[in-house]
């Protein structure tokens, strides 16, 4: 599938921003909330610093007396109301909520809510946690809380466990534990969040819009560029056709002339030779009607008279002699024939029809492509055939594979010394498929060029000599008919081209011939 | 006098066999299927006439032009060509010397007329020409002589006109004409021994006057450097001019100056030799015919051409008569 580059970019944008947006929004209401929670706990440890300063000489005799009470005697205590009543003046307009104390054994001495005097907390994690010295605190949200006098509800509280010292640097005495309404502390940090995640969020799509144009239109140019490119790529390619088409005519021009000028010559001078034997046939035919009026025996009787013989016999040399004739007809005809065939290679050759071809003869075609190869490359170079007989069938498009080999073959005849260059075109069947090499004892390819010799518009010829494109337009072709193409190559050596093209299948052979 | 002989040299017997048919009646006709066996006949026989073909394997037909002329200098070159490759129409200008071009396919009674027309010129001349090529082979490069020989240069290419100058001013005198007009004067006006010429001057052909000028001074030697480079035009300089050399442009003052020394050469022998002349000569009642003159005294008002100077108006009339002729052609 292709790659589309907008898309890409909006998908992962998308993620990107969630992911952005979400982790920041999460950050900061984590660092919000901490804040909050360490204020809280700071405040709750002054608050307990002040409660013991205030009311510890209330609490202490307290604390000594209830040592041992059990949960009645504790909530009916008679210092209970008192206590309470000194709590809540000291606390009076502070957000809060309820406070409780625990002796050093966990025991729940006073709450604000009565009820849970005398509850054990020894177990307890944040007692436990105060009573090594480490004020411990927590939020949660409450859907109802019974405060002082009330039962609030849907509120935040953070409730501290706070360590009570008697004398610095001592173990605690005890433990308070104070719960706090954070409520609307907690709205405004959720307020703060939704407007920074806002800002942030529009921020981000802002960025993204401005790199979504950029990109769209980089995207666009690139496209644009690629149509030309391809554009230009394959009017290169119908250039450098149209350029070896040219090559191919000019060459076969002149296989053309070579009989057309014999047999011209020829019938020229059979025109000229005709007139010049006229006397003779003119003689000869009357000689032989005169025969055949005569009997069948003795004598003949001519009326030929000598004077006139002579006269016609002075005159009579002929550049053909009658029984040469014949023969310069033969060579004429020869002539005829050469062209003819010239003409059927052609046509054999340039079939214009793109559609597919079953039962392709590979050597056949072969054969075609090295007459019209012949007649475009040099004279002095030797061409072998090395074909193997009863080679399969191919299904191919053979104007297409016919350029396939006309280039490889002129590309091996352009490599090759023309002196004594040699090229073997070999065909053999190689399981299902059919391998044609064709070898050359050429230059070779050196070893730097050699990975990129079917790359488009790659060349080693002198500018203007070639386009590059030859060899990518043989391996795109070899390519769309599912068949391979490589090449070994040693300089100074030669080249050799292996292309496979894959055997027709069996039941596309038996559905044809059904057919 | 015996029959003239005949060489033909072709890879395709069919082509050898039409050539006999046509020839053997009236000449001996030798035949060789290959440039190798050409040499090897050419050595073993004398001939007036070479004709090969170009395109053939191993020796190519410039080939057997650049050997044969070393073997027997004074066999006529002729080439028969049917692919219009320009370099070796070039190079069997250069280094085979041909007499004329035949294209593929001929006409029987050109191609008779030609050969003919060779057979004629080699025989009347193969004393000369084989005197006169030992002696330029053994003669050293005189230069140097008391003898100048008037060199024009006819082209608006500086560069060429410059290197050409430089080399042989010392020497020779060298005239410079950028236009016909200018070519003309001079040719009225001085002795010219070597034309170096452009085909084009301008936007006028110069090709015409190459010719014309080879119809009545058969010593002038020419050598054509143009940047036209076409096949067509060189074998039609060659069977009309009689052009000495062909220089596709660019080119390098070394190839320019070994040419041009030559093509001086060239004339010394021809100016020495005036036999030589009519190997170098197109057949001027057929090439006036064509031009609808009858006399050459027409154009001179009554006053004989010499091989030394055309009399005043002699170009220019002919010119004029030339161009009148292709505006009607052209109409």
């Amino acid at each position: 599938m292709k790659f589309k580059l907008v898309r890409f970019f909006v998908l992962t944008s998308i993620v990107f921003f969630f992911l952005t947006v979400g982790s920041l929004s999460f950050l900061q209401q984590k660092v919000a909330v901490n804040n909050l929670i360490d204020t809280a706990q700071a405040n709750h440890v002054d608050l307990t610093k002040a409660f013991s300063n205030s009311l510890w000489d209330d609490f202490r005799p307290f604390m000594a007396e209830t040592r041992g009470l059990s949960r009645e005697a504790l909530q009916n205590h008679p210092k209970q109301a008192e206590l309470y009543q000194k709590v809540q003046h000291m606390l009076k307009g502070l957000t809060v909520l309820k406070v409780k104390v625990y002796n050093s054994d966990g025991l729940t001495i006073f709450s604000t809510q009565k009820s849970q005097i005398g509850d054990d907390k020894s177990q307890n994690g944040g007692f436990l946690s105060a009573m090594k010295g480490q004020p411990i605190s927590e939020l949660t949200h409450r859907d109802s809380f019974s405060a002082f006098d009330e039962v609030v509800e849907e509120r935040d509280v953070i409730s501290s466990y706070v360590p009570i010292y008697e004398k610095a640097g001592g173990q605690p005495v005890g433990v308070f534990e104070i719960y706090s309404d954070m409520t609307g502390l907690l709205a405004n940090v959720t307020q703060t969040q939704y407007t920074v995640v806002g800002g942030v969020a529009g921020l981000v799509l802002l960025l993204f819009l401005s790199q979504f144009f950029a990109i769209r239109h980089a995207d666009r140019t690139i496209e644009q560029q690629e149509r030309e490119a391809s554009r230009a790529k394959l009017q290169l390619a119908q250039q450098e056709k149209m350029a070896s088409l040219g090559q191919m005519v000019a060459g076969v021009a002149h296989e053309l002339n070579t009989p057309l000028a014999f047999s011209r010559s020829n019938i020229e001078l059979i025109g000229e030779a005709l007139n010049q034997l006229q006397p003779a046939m003119q003689w000869g035919h009357k000689l032989v009607e005169e025969v055949k009026q005569q009997p069948e025996k003795g004598r003949l009787k001519l009326s030929f008279r000598a004077p006139e013989l002579r006269r016609e016999a002075a005159d009579y040399d002929p550049d053909l002699l009658p029984e040469e004739v014949g023969e310069v007809v033969n060579q004429t005809l020869a002539g005829l024939e050469q062209m003819a065939e010239l003409v059927r290679n052609l046509k054999d050759f340039t079939r214009i029809d793109r559609a597919k071809v079953a039962h392709y003869e590979m050597n056949k075609g072969l054969d075609n492509v090295l007459y019209i190869a012949k007649s475009v490359i040099h004279t002095a170079i030797q061409i072998d055939k090395d074909y193997e007989d009863n080679l399969p069938r191919i299904t191919c498009m053979p104007s297409q594979i016919n350029q396939v080999f006309i280039n490889l073959i002129q590309n091996a005849a352009q490599a090759v010394d023309p002196e004594n260059g040699h090229i073997t075109v070999r065909t053999r069947a190689d399981g299902d498929r059919v391998r044609i090499e064709v070898e050359d004892n050429g230059s070779g390819i050196r070893e730097d060029d050699l990975p990129h010799i079917f790359e488009s518009f790659y060349t080693t010829k002198a500018p203007g000599e070639g386009t590059g494109l030859g060899l990518s337009i043989v391996k795109e072709i070899v390519d769309q008919h599912g068949g391979e193409i490589q090449v070994q190559s040693t300089v100074g050596e030669g080249t050799t081209f292996t292309v496979w093209l894959p055997v027709e299948a069996q039941v596309d052979n038996n559905v044809a011939q059904a057919a | 006098m015996d029959k003239a002989t005949l060489l033909f040299v072709d890879d395709e017997l069919h082509i050898l066999n039409a050539l006999n048919w046509l020839f053997r009646k009236q000449y001996k006709v030798l035949l060789a299927n290959s440039g190798e066996e050409a040499i090897e006949l050419l050595k073993q026989h004398p001939v007036d006439v070479l004709v090969s073909d170009q395109r053939m394997p191993g020796m190519t037909g410039i080939d057997v032009l650049r050997e044969a002329r070393k073997v027997r200098p004074e066999t006529l070159r002729i080439l028969l060509t049917g692919y219009s490759d320009f370099k070796a129409i070039v190079g069997s200008v250069n280094e085979g010397e041909v007499f004329r071009f035949i294209q593929k396919p001929w006409d029987n009674a050109k191609i008779r007329e030609i050969v003919a027309e060779a057979v004629e010129v080699a025989r009347s001349t193969a004393d000369a020409a084989r005197k006169a090529e030992e002696a330029a082979t053994h003669a050293p490069d005189t230069a140097t002589e008391a003898e100048r020989i008037g060199v024009m240069v006819l082209d608006e290419d500086d560069s060429i006109t410059e290197s050409i100058t430089a080399t042989i001013k010392s020497r020779h005198p060298v005239v410079v004409a950028n236009s016909l007009e200018k070519a003309i004067e001079v040719l009225e006006s001085q002795k010219i021994g070597v034309l170096i010429s452009e085909t084009q001057v301008g936007q006028t052909d110069v090709t015409a006057l190459v010719k014309l000028l080879k119809q009545f001074h058969p010593e002038i030697v020419t050598v054509v450097v143009t940047g036209h480079n076409d096949a067509e035009l060189v074998i039609n300089l060659i069977n009309e001019g009689q052009i000495y050399r062909f220089l596709p442009k660019p080119v390098k003052p070394g190839i320019c100056k070994i040419n041009v020394e030559a093509a001086l050469r060239k004339h010394r022998q021809l100016a020495e030799n005036p036999d030589l002349r009519i190997r170098h000569i197109v057949d001027k009642d057929a090439f006036l015919k064509k031009l609808g003159i009858t006399h050459v005294a027409e154009l001179t008002g009554g006053a004989e051409t010499s091989a030394e100077t055309a009399p005043k108006g002699f170009f220019s009339n002919l010119m004029a008569r030339l161009r009148g002729l292709r505006t009607q052609t052209a109409n």
